[in-house]
């Protein structure tokens, strides 16, 4: 039963990231509705799991055009480099049309290559860090708000266990 | 921390996160090949779309299966492609250069002299064929229609056919007891055995002109008689078998019925044609 949940809450927020893949607009309320009865009572890899992306979303919703451009670059960045190493020699170029989540699972793709996907400038890293300042404070802020207790122990907690 | 530290440790979280979320596992798959079908023919909403991509990357079961229909559907849209495609100029040549090695590797070997003249006589053969067969079913031959036995075969019994030889020449009185010998088969048997005779026996019949399908009606009078009414309502008196197929039932052994008997007779297409369109009036 747990292992259904789990399965249904993992499949229902893969679903909302892969429509802010495409651009579509998504309500974090809606989220809510959907996976937060799932998560409320579940492990911590669950929580941190809906909290990034309900905070993902509500980035897309309140940002700018430039903001939801950068979130898009940065979902095919990060997960075309899920389950493999980033960096590869050869540039690919990535078609954009009918661009599904599952074609883009350990692609490996550099910045770069998912910047030029969307005719953005490839060197400027900035924006790239500007977006992960703008998802770590809002990541933060939900998390204290939902659970109650800061989210830096956590993150703290999850770099002691890898290192 | 410092800024730059945190920065780090939440974007290894990030990635962290985001492997755990496309990790394999189990559950409980509610999607069917339907689905798949119709998501590889592009008929699936954005948002089905979405939920279906995110079931495929947690269930390789799923995955396996939508990959398995891909690359059928794959093959077999090449392989109607290559079926649809011209070949060019070339490749036909090279195909017709192809079969003569066929039909050369089934003749005698010998001097090419003897595979030319088989191959002029088997050509010779066919052509003589092609002319014989077309002339031997003219429409001047047209009476297999009411001599071929087996034509007559009546509903639900093949034993008990009746003889339908050629009849050089028919009275009324012979006519009329063919037909009724005849009912209980099929009516257009009849019909088709009154226009075989007409066709054999050199009537100016001309079918097409008459709308069997519409008939009228003539009232008989003192003087008239099979050959006067087809005279008058077919303009031809060779045609009287006509009207005895529509009226046979109405006579016995072939007298023509008494004045003011009402005979059915066929409309001819002008005919037809008016009444219809005063119809749709």
């Amino acid at each position: 039963m747990m292992v259904d949940l789990t399965a249904q809450a993992r499949e229902s927020r893969l679903a909302f990231w892969a429509a802010l893949l495409r651009g579509a607009p998504v309500d974090p309320l809606e989220i809510d509705r959907e996976i937060l009865p799932l998560v409320i009572d579940s492990s911590q890899p669950e929580r941190v799991a809906f909290i990034l992306l309900r905070a993902a979303a509500a980035i897309a919703q309140s940002g700018s055009e430039a903001t939801v451009r950068t979130l898009r670059i940065a979902i095919i960045y990060w997960f075309s480099n899920t389950s493999v190493s980033p960096g590869n020699d050869e540039e690919r170029e990535v078609d954009l049309s009918a661009l599904q989540l599952r074609d883009i699972i350990g692609l490996g793709l550099t910045w770069r290559e998912a910047a030029l996907a969307f005719g953005v400038n490839p060197r400027d890293y900035s924006a790239y860090q500007r977006l992960l300042r703008k998802l770590r404070d809002e990541c933060a802020r939900q998390w204290e708000a939902l659970f109650g207790e800061p989210m830096e122990q956590v993150m703290e907690g999850m770099s002691v266990e890898r290192d | 921390m410092n800024e730059t530290r945190k920065q780090d440790v939440f974007e290894s979280m990030l990635f962290d996160t985001l492997s755990y979320e496309t990790t394999p596992m189990g559950g409980r798959c509610t999607y069917s090949a339907e689905t798949f079908i119709a998501s590889l023919a592009g008929d699936l909403s954005q948002s089905e779309e979405d939920r279906l991509s995110a079931h495929l990357l947690v269930c390789p079961s799923c995955a396996n299966e939508y990959a398995r229909l891909e690359r059928s559907l794959r093959q077999e849209e090449e392989r109607l492609l290559t079926q649809a495609r011209i070949p060019s100029l070339a490749e036909r040549a090279a195909r017709k250069k192809r079969n003569w090695r066929l039909v050369a590797s089934v003749l005698p070997v010998g001097q090419y002299g003897t595979r030319s003249l088989l191959v002029l006589v088997t050509a010779a053969l066919l052509i003589t064929l092609a002319v014989i067969i077309p002339l031997h079913y003219l429409p001047g031959r047209a009476p297999a229609i009411i001599t071929a036995d087996e034509q007559m075969v009546p509903k639900g019994d093949s034993t008990t056919a009746p003889t339908t030889e050629v009849v050089a020449e028919f009275t009324p009185e012979s006519l009329v007891d063919r037909l009724d010998s005849m009912a209980g088969y099929e009516p257009w048997r009849a019909t088709a055995f009154v226009i075989g005779y007409l066709r054999s026996s050199g009537a100016p019949l001309d079918s097409a002109a008459l709308a069997f399908e519409c008939q009228t009606t003539y009232t008989a009078v003192g003087s008239d008689t099979w050959r006067t009414v087809a005279q008058k309502t077919l303009g031809d008196a060779d045609l009287w078998p006509i009207i005895i197929l529509l009226n046979h039932n109405r006579t016995q052994h072939g007298e023509f019925p008494p004045a003011g008997t009402m005979l059915r007779v066929p409309a001819t297409q002008d005919e037809w044609k008016r009444s219809v369109h005063s119809r749709g009036q």
